[in-house]
């Protein structure tokens, strides 16, 4: 009896362990965690979660929003913008301008506003510079190119929704 | 399961684990070409040149040319299994030819449908997009040129 309770326990831990060195855990490769290819990222401490792209194929990231406004506050250029999420929360965010980017595009010239942001993917904060684009009409997004994922997470492009902002 | 804990055994993560650029093999070619592996993107695209569309055996094949930076070149001759519609910001849209090809990247290789295209603007020739990676690899923005593409093959693919 003692014998097949040490067996069945023995068993169980070797089942384990290859359960666990079959997949990677999602703490770490030196320090760095595993994310899909889409996450929800909450952006300035606000309690919304935007739908993220992490996206190994971009240098930089961008924020695709509506009402983009400049304003000088106390001799600082800061940018006004609104965010909205997909589950009706919203917020009005304000972020000191780093610099102003002139892009070209498909339709012609224009200038982006490159902002600093905290964001927050499931327990990671980082904080960099995002390009606001004002796309009125369409979806909001948000992509997060190599220099924010950089050091810190690895893309898993098999999973999507694996963690929640809690920063 | 004795094997999956040898001191030598590898955890898939380790295998897997690549930087966002990597050398990729056109495994019926034998040859090797730089690769942005790219989270964002669905599909793989490869930078093809002189593409001349004929009829064979009532298929329609498509041959065309690639060439990577040390000037190698390969000439490859593929059916054609479907036309992918290609949409752009501005709203147009156009249609890229589309081959079948096994790639190798690190130890991994997959068999996977890439659409032909012009990437003259582009640095890297080939974009690897999810339908490559996904359930594959893992991609790390802070790494490139992680490993050379060697793949174990049925001796009958590789050349």
């Amino acid at each position: 009896m003692i014998n097949n309770i040490f067996k069945f326990v023995l068993s169980s831990l070797i089942f384990t362990v290859c359960i666990c060195s079959a997949a990677y855990s999602q703490e770490d490769f030196r320090g760095r965690k595993v994310m899909g290819w889409t996450e929800k990222v909450s952006i300035s401490g606000k309690d919304l979660s935007l739908h993220a792209r992490l996206d190994t194929g971009r240098s930089f990231s961008s924020l695709y929003t509506g009402s983009i406004t400049k304003v000088t506050i106390q001799d600082q250029e800061v940018v006004k913008f609104k965010i909205r999420d997909r589950y009706g929360k919203s917020a009005e965010i304000e972020a000191p301008l780093v610099r102003t980017m002139r892009l070209r595009g498909s339709q012609g010239v224009r200038d982006s506003y490159v902002v600093q942001l905290g964001l927050c993917i499931g327990s990671t904060y980082l904080e960099d510079e995002i390009s606001l684009s004002d796309i009125s009409n369409s979806e909001q997004e948000l992509v997060l190119g190599r220099q924010s994922l950089e050091g810190q997470i690895i893309v898993d492009p098999s999973i999507s929704f694996t963690s929640k902002p809690e920063c | 399961m004795i094997a999956a804990l040898s001191p030598d055994h590898k955890i898939w993560a380790e295998i897997n684990q690549l930087g966002w650029i990597e050398r990729v093999k056109i495994v019926s070619e034998g040859i090797e070409l730089d690769a942005k592996l790219d989270t964002g993107a669905d599909h793989c695209s490869l930078h093809a040149r002189n593409l001349k569309f004929f009829e064979k055996n009532g298929e329609q094949y498509v041959r065309f040319r690639v060439r990577n930076r040390k000037g190698e070149q390969a000439v490859i001759e593929q059916p054609v299994v479907r036309e992918a519609s290609i949409k752009r910001i501005a709203g147009s849209s156009h249609t890229r030819p589309v081959v079948r090809m096994t790639l190798c990247i690190g130890d991994s290789y997959r068999e996977v449908d890439v659409n032909l295209a012009d990437r003259t603007d582009f640095s890297y020739p080939m974009l690897i997009g999810r339908s490559f990676l996904a359930g594959n690899s893992l991609v790390d923005s802070s790494r490139t040129y992680t490993r050379a593409p060697e793949c174990d093959l049925p001796s009958s693919e590789q050349k």
